[in-house]
């Protein structure tokens, strides 16, 4: 594998993050006896579309709840050192932190069914917001995520709305806080594809008029092409690989990534076989010792099953948790 | 002469009645699937294509005899699916759902789940045993997994499970219902590639039934494309996807996520590249469900999302026509070109 980029993908220089608006520093969740989230270090430009992928089991959801404050029972916060916009933030159960915001994956549910979806989006305006501003911020903010009418949306509720609509609601009520950073989990995932393409081109609108940061957390690479300007990998929740989009896609070097990036399906180069990663990610009881991407890796050392690897950011082309990269 | 195919299905009707009424009063009837016909040589893998609401889940009940068809037959073999269906006949056609938990008992071990099909069918204790040892092996998984309960296991294992089942009464035709959209991409790719397997070793047919064009684009040898209930394109995989005619079809594939980083894409740029799907109304109905309530036919179904719609299109519906060996579409703008 050469060291520079094939020319077919030029690599833009990687933000660097000089006072990142999220920085991250060894945030860990237990749940158990183990660690779903293992020392997640993580920061986040101003107007940066950073995707967190890996297979489900990877940690990336329970990442977005502890950053958010809203861990479900039975996972609990060991260590969380949160930086935003320059301030830091203790973690608090229940307690979103000022300046972040959060979509979910399936929006009708995450919404109340018994409250119009514009008293949704209003109780999330700032409190001091006097009542008549609140309900035209609230239009406006519907009319922002692309829907119709929004005075007669304003009086809706989420059943009478379709999956994409909601979506657009849930964005709408996301944004009401005016977040500094967006974290949108799986947030296309139960959407069609038409549909998909517009949420994702609406989320991308909503980034470039407000600033904000995006945590996108996929396990689909083909929207991570799509939208991230930078990627981290995870796997059994740590984070194996960071990387520009382009690198990361051009010459992956952990040999998840490359089995990730290898097993999508692509519709321009339709493959005999697609190459899949053999096993499965371990549950967190059953994790192996030293790298626990071993059992699954065909590129394992001796040193692999003794030591587990730290994510390592000296080199030039992004971070790697890896003894043996590519 | 041209050989026949193995199953075949011809002018399928089905009609639902919205609930969305009221509580007492019913809604208007709708038509999910509206004069669906293709056919299916044996040793193929034909792909049905479209969004929630197109009718495919339909199509691919109807073809597996476990729905009713309101108009319309399907035949295995040129002989019409009969009603009750004999058992031997039954056999002939299998299913694998998306859902892997709900198609299982949850409170029944699995290998006994795989030998029911099998006890069903009136196969002795010898040769059940036989078979699912090779069943196992055949969509590789372990014997231990037969005590285990379906909780009890992963999603793509209770996927082959499911397949397992299917096989074990070595179907002629196997109705796939978007078999791997639950899975992960490293698990979907395993899975993706033991239908191909199986398709290869055991002369399988399939009717794969996806949303996701990209999977389709590597395990089908054609595709149908199917819009509000009527097919709108079929033809062979690489050219309805190389270059499609429909402009549903096109929108389709325009909005597939990216195979590789490219130009960072903007709301705008992407805007200006699906124009029929950024000037509809959103205050009348959701992009992906078209607005089906009235079922008389008239003009084009998708000529309300389309950028390029005539008032032919609004006032005739448009009928399935030959583009080229094999390559149909049904759009009046495509047969004028």
């Amino acid at each position: 594998m050469p060291d520079a980029a094939p020319a077919a993908f030029p690599a833009p220089a990687a933000p660097a993050v000089v006072s990142p608006v999220l920085a991250v520093r060894d945030l860990s969740v237990a749940v158990g006896e183990g660690l779903a989230v293992d020392g997640l270090d993580l920061s986040l430009a101003a107007g940066e579309t950073h995707c967190l992928v890996g297979e489900s089991g990877c940690g990336k959801s329970l990442t977005c709840l502890a950053l958010m404050g809203l861990l479900p029972a039975g996972a609990r916060c060991r260590s969380a050192g949160l930086t935003i916009d320059g301030r830091d933030w203790a973690y608090r159960q229940g307690r979103p932190p000022p300046g972040l915001a959060m979509i979910y994956q399936d929006a009708t549910a995450s919404l109340d069914p018994v409250m119009t979806v514009g008293r949704q989006i209003a109780e999330a305006l700032p409190p001091d917001l006097p009542a008549r501003a609140r309900r035209r911020e609230a239009e406006a903010l519907i009319a922002q995520v692309g829907l119709s009418n929004p005075r007669a949306r304003f009086g809706a509720y989420p059943h009478e709305l379709s999956g994409g609509m909601n979506q657009r609601i849930a964005i709408a009520m996301a944004l009401a806080g005016r977040p500094r950073v967006l974290l949108a989990d799986e947030p296309t995932t139960a959407l069609d594809v038409t549909v998909q393409a517009q949420i994702l081109d609406l989320l991308l609108a909503v980034q470039n008029s407000t600033g904000a940061a995006l945590l996108f957390v996929t396990h689909d690479l083909g929207v991570v092409a799509q939208i991230a300007d930078r990627v981290s990998v995870m796997y059994c929740g740590s984070i194996v690989e960071r990387a520009p989009v382009a690198t990361l896609f051009a010459a992956p070097r952990h040999p998840y990534t490359r089995g990730l990036i290898d097993s999508l399906p692509q519709i321009s180069r339709p493959a005999a076989r697609l190459a899949s990663i053999p096993g499965r990610v371990p549950a967190i009881g059953a994790r192996p010792p030293g790298c626990r991407f071993r059992p699954r890796c065909d590129r394992a050392l001796a040193r692999c099953g003794r030591e587990a690897p730290v994510l390592d950011g000296t080199g030039p082309r992004g971070a790697v948790a890896c003894f043996n990269p590519t | 002469m041209q050989q026949q195919p193995l199953i075949s299905a011809s002018g399928l009707v089905r009609s639902y009645r919205a609930s969305r009424a009221g509580l007492l009063r019913r809604g208007p009837e709708v038509r999910a699937v509206d004069g669906v016909s293709f056919a299916i040589r044996a040793g193929e893998a034909f792909g049905l294509v479209g969004e929630s609401g197109s009718g495919k889940t339909t199509v691919g009940r109807m073809v597996s005899a476990t729905l009713r068809p309101d108009a319309g037959t399907v035949a295995l073999l040129g002989e019409p699916f009969a009603e009750p269906m004999p058992l031997a006949r039954r056999a002939k056609v299998q299913a694998v759902f998306q859902d892997s938990l709900g198609a299982l008992n949850p409170r029944l071990r699995i290998g006994r789940q795989l030998e029911e099909p099998l006890i069903v069918h009136g196969i002795g204790a010898a040769e059940r045993r036989v078979r699912i040892d090779g069943l196992l092996a055949d969509v590789g998984l372990p014997r231990s997994l037969l005590l285990r309960y379906p909780g009890e296991v992963s999603g793509g294992q209770r996927q082959r499970v499911l397949l397992a089942r299917a096989l074990a009464l070595r179907p002629d035709l196997l109705v796939c219902d978007e078999p791997v959209s639950a899975l992960d991409v490293s698990v979907q790719a395993q899975v993706v590639n033991l239908l191909a397997d199986l398709k290869t070793r055991h002369a399988l047919t399939l009717l794969f039934i996806s949303h996701d064009l990209r999977v389709v684009r590597h395990l089908c040898d054609r595709v149908a494309v199917l819009f509000a209930g009527r097919i709108v394109e079929s033809g062979a995989v690489a050219e309805v996807i190389g270059s499609p005619a429909h402009p549903y079809t096109r929108a389709l594939i325009r909005a597939l996520p990216a195979d590789r980083p490219g130009p960072r894409r903007t709301a705008a740029r992407a805007i200006a590249a699906a124009p029929d799907l950024a000037t509809q109304d959103l205050a009348t109905q959701d992009l992906a469900i078209p607005d089906r309530a009235t079922p008389d036919g008239a003009g084009c179904a998708f000529a309300a999302r389309c950028a390029a719609a005539t008032p032919t299109c609004r006032r005739s519906a448009p009928v399935l026509r030959s583009l080229s060996a094999g390559h149909e579409a049904a759009c009046h703008l495509v047969a004028a070109r």
